[in-house]
């Protein structure tokens, strides 16, 4: 098993590098770059502009800029921003923390009640519950999530005033964990009803093959109970085909949301990649792209390791 | 023409009497009566965008300006009404105090710094730090977004702690622009990399408020500066909440936990004044909408097709139906607010689509069977060019391709993202000369200076002159007016110049913004200003109430 991870990172390394040249070109194609936000200057000269080109290293080819991103990359540091010209891995650093809560609560939830709600669509397929969950499903599934965002925080912050329209904390409250959660559910609530909607049909659908096969049938003839036949036996297959979409992602949790932190202003990696996308702030898009690539790949290592932890017959090797 | 803008300004005005009750254009709507004044207080402001650097030298953003504003200082800055106050210095230098001196080609301006100036650490302000600032300007590796005017120093005079003798090498009319924000030589004299230092991030100014915090993505913090030299700031503290979404901004207006909601949008405009406990502002913005013309296309070679174009887009019409009227017509690249502003060239291309046509008829494009206008063998079909996705700007163009079609010029709309219009030569849109017209905005400086952007020496790659313009006459307004000093000089120079854009229309002017700033009631002495000094001019005097 170990052998068999150290094989997997290392033959990733390869993977990776294509990765990265190949978004690194194509940001450097796309027309525009990090020198059109100063366009909209009346005052701009071709003089100033060549000064900053050159301070930005913009002015040397791209496959040195490149060489020398790798080089910092090989050294765990993803350079400086071209705008804030701090280090690129204490700007992500700054905005992990709010991501990681915002996207692990709200994965978490969407998780549990997806799950139950798939199995138990499954096991009453087409009763009144069946039906009901299947249309919200679909309802939830269909729900713009930026207009369902705002429809939320119309609701529960504007007209009932229950709840924070946004930001992470008060000010002065960023150690209190209650004013912090109330801050939390209107973004995770947006996030996670279209998460529940997906994540629900998919172990709906797996567990119905599941609870057709033969050895379910073996479980209920040797006298278990409904229960054993149904998490012990139905749902540890079931969920492999679940197991791969939710370790897909995996990426988002640390890049974030990017329409749900706009708007609510929720301070995370997500709005800090869209801003960089904006300007073309290269360092910054290309360390959160690098990330997101990586966790793609250790998201599919860790589904194959849950498979082999499911289902004994699968063997890694 | 000019009588149904006359009604439609008359209609304008009177609505807001009968909402108001009082209260003429440009003055806030109160909608109740503020409570008593208090000292102290957390005023929280929602701004757009989060600054890339708190350092004026090497960031463009607007919202650098606001907060810096607030918090840095420099020698001179300008107020609502575009007048220039002295701020760090005694007085504004002129020719007729004496601060200004010419001699042949050469100025000489001397700035007296007040008595006692300290910066936020308590460290004495001196003239040292005039010098320095000059200093990191002229610093090749300081990305320095415009070295406009600090190219032209020869040297920096330190007469004495508060004196500085600014030594340029040629005359410069707009020299009070410049140090307008100081930068504390103790602090940065040693710093490896100026465009990365911690500084950028947690500056020392002498402004009224002082550094406390900057949360990314979420907020930065300013507390009141109880040395400033104007005295001890009313509120205690600015927190700029950074929110980049509009109906988040309404919404959290709404629910109280904004006091200053800056440049809504217009779509808003009902909503908002429905909300109660809050004023709207409503400031005229030095900011116009405008069509450019590539003078390179064929199409716009012959001014009269230009003039036909002018008279063949109804300005009112396009603020009515887009900005609810609230946006004026615009005639000029000034500011009626600037003293400069020339009030002659307005009107001089009413909406007339007869007229139109007569000018396109007389410059030889003749309606063909298709309707559409052409001239040896070519049809008049031209593309419009604005940012993608900005809706006010998008439907603009609707207008625009329907007013042109009742001339017969065929209009195709061609949007790009804002990176790819504004991006630099050759490959952007407008540098690049690939576009044949062209919607977007341009500010409207205090200073008149604008030789960037219509001298045929500023053509790209070399300058702002994207429509490609070259006309003698204009160019020698433009360099007489670079170094003319005195003011009434210069309004001459600067109103023959508006009027020699307005007889060549290389571009049309179309309508002035107009900025909707909201604020809680309870904030007083909360004044707007349109120009690029923007909202925070005067934030020592703002005032909370009970």
């Amino acid at each position: 098993m170990g052998a068999y991870v150290i094989r997997r990172l290392l033959g990733a390394i390869p993977l990776l590098l294509v990765i990265t040249a190949m978004v690194f070109s194509l940001m450097q194609l796309a027309p525009g770059g990090p020198l059109a936000v100063y366009g909209e200057n009346p005052h701009l000269t071709a003089a100033d502009l060549e000064a900053i080109k050159v301070a930005m290293g913009l002015d040397k080819p791209p496959a040195i800029q490149y060489l020398y991103w790798l080089k910092e990359v090989v050294q765990l540091n993803f350079g400086h921003s071209l705008f804030t010209g701090r280090a690129v891995m204490e700007m992500i650093g700054e905005r992990l923390p709010a991501t990681l809560l915002l996207m692990t609560v709200a994965m978490g939830f969407s998780l549990l009640v997806g799950i139950v709600l798939g199995v138990i669509s499954a096991i009453k397929q087409y009763s009144k519950f069946d039906f009901t969950v299947t249309t919200l499903a679909f309802v939830g599934y269909s729900l713009p999530p930026f207009w369902f965002g705002i429809v939320l925080m119309i609701v529960f912050a504007s007209t009932l005033q229950w709840l924070p329209a946004g930001g992470l904390a008060d000010y002065g409250q960023e150690g209190n964990p209650l004013n912090v959660l109330s801050h939390l559910v209107l973004p995770a609530a947006m996030l996670s009803i279209l998460q529940i909607a997906s994540w629900s049909r998919y172990t709906r659908s797996s567990m119905l093959e599941v609870v057709r096969q033969e050895y379910i049938r073996t479980a209920r003839a040797k006298g278990l109970d409904e229960w054993s036949v149904i998490v012990k036996h139905g749902l540890r297959n079931g969920l492999i085909p679940v197991v791969t979409v939710v370790a897909l992602s995996l990426p988002s949790l640390f890049a974030g949301a990017i329409m749900t932190e706009t708007i609510f202003t929720w301070p995370g990696v997500g709005r800090l990649f869209f801003d960089a996308l904006t300007k073309s702030d290269y360092p910054v898009l290309m360390a959160i792209l690098t990330i997101s690539a990586s966790l793609v790949v250790i998201g599919n290592l860790l589904a194959d390791m849950i498979y082999a932890l499911l289902d004994p017959r699968i063997r890694l090797s | 023409m000019q009588t149904s803008t006359k009604h439609h300004l008359v209609a304008f005005f009177a609505s807001l009497l009968l909402i108001t009750g009082c209260s003429p254009k440009g003055e806030p709507r109160v909608a109740s009566a503020p409570g008593k004044p208090i000292d102290g207080g957390t005023v929280i402001v929602q701004e757009q965008q989060e600054p890339d650097a708190l350092n004026k030298a090497i960031s463009s953003m607007m919202a650098s300006t606001n907060v810096l504003t607030a918090l840095q200082g420099g020698l001179v800055t300008y107020d609502d009404k575009l007048n220039y106050i002295p701020d760090l210095a005694e007085e504004v230098p002129t020719l007729a105090n004496g601060g200004v001196k010419v001699s042949g080609d050469k100025m000489i301006v001397t700035y007296k710094l007040r008595k006692g100036l300290r910066w936020h650490d308590g460290h004495p302000l001196t003239a040292e730090d005039v010098a320095f600032t000059q200093a990191v300007y002229m610093n090749p590796k300081v990305k320095v977004i415009s070295r406009e005017g600090y190219n032209k120093v020869s040297h920096v005079e330190i007469v004495d702690p508060q004196t500085v003798r600014i030594h340029f090498n040629q005359r410069f009319a707009p020299y009070v622009e410049m140090y307008d924000k100081l930068l504390p030589k103790h602090l940065l004299a040693n710093s490896p990399d100026l465009n990365k230092d911690p500084f950028n991030r947690a500056p020392v100014g002498a402004g009224p408020f002082k550094f406390e915090s900057w949360k990314s993505g979420d907020s930065i913090t300013l507390v009141a500066n109880p040395d400033y030299w104007r005295g001890k700031p009313k509120i205690d503290r600015i927190i700029y909440k950074f929110i980049p979404d509009e109906n988040s901004a309404f919404v959290q207006l709404k629910s109280g936990g904004l006091h200053v909601y800056q440049h809504a949008a217009i779509t808003q405009y009902k909503a908002l004044k429905r909300l109660p406990g809050v004023t709207i502002y409503e400031t005229p913005a030095a900011t116009y909408e405008h069509i450019d013309m590539n003078l390179e296309k064929p199409y716009f070679q012959d001014k009269r097709v230009r003039k036909a174009i002018a008279h063949a887009i109804n300005k009112p019409e396009i603020s009515t139906y887009i900005f609810k009227g609230l946006w004026q017509e615009a005639w000029s690249d000034k500011s009626p607010l600037n003293y400069h502003y020339n009030p002659a060239v307005e009107n001089l291309y009413p909406y007339d689509i007869e007229l139109a046509k007569r000018l396109l008829d007389e410059a030889g494009w003749k309606v063909g069977s298709d309707g559409v206008r052409a001239k040896d063998g070519q049809r008049f079909s031209v593309k419009i060019s604005t940012t993608a996705g900005r809706k006010p700007r998008e439907l603009t163009e609707l207008l625009v391709q329907h007013y042109l079609k009742q001339v017969g010029i065929e209009v195709t709309i061609d949007n790009y993202p804002g990176a790819i219009l504004f991006g630099p030569h050759p490959d952007g849109h407008l540098r690049g000369g690939k576009f044949d017209m062209a919607l977007y905005a341009w500010v409207s400086p205090v200073d008149p200076n604008n030789l960037n952007l219509w001298h045929s020496g500023s053509i790209p790659p070399n300058g702002q002159n994207s429509v490609r313009w070259r006309n003698p006459e204009m160019d020698a307004m433009l360099e007489a007016g670079l170094v003319a000093l005195d003011r009434e000089e210069r309004r001459r120079i600067y109103q023959r110049a508006q009027a020699i854009l307005a007889e060549d229309v290389p571009m049309i002017p179309l309508l002035w913004w107009t900025n909707l700033d909201v604020a809680s009631s309870k904030l007083l002495n909360f004044k707007p200003s349109g120009s690029a000094n923007g909202n925070f001019w005067n934030a020592h005097e703002w005032q909370l109430t009970e």
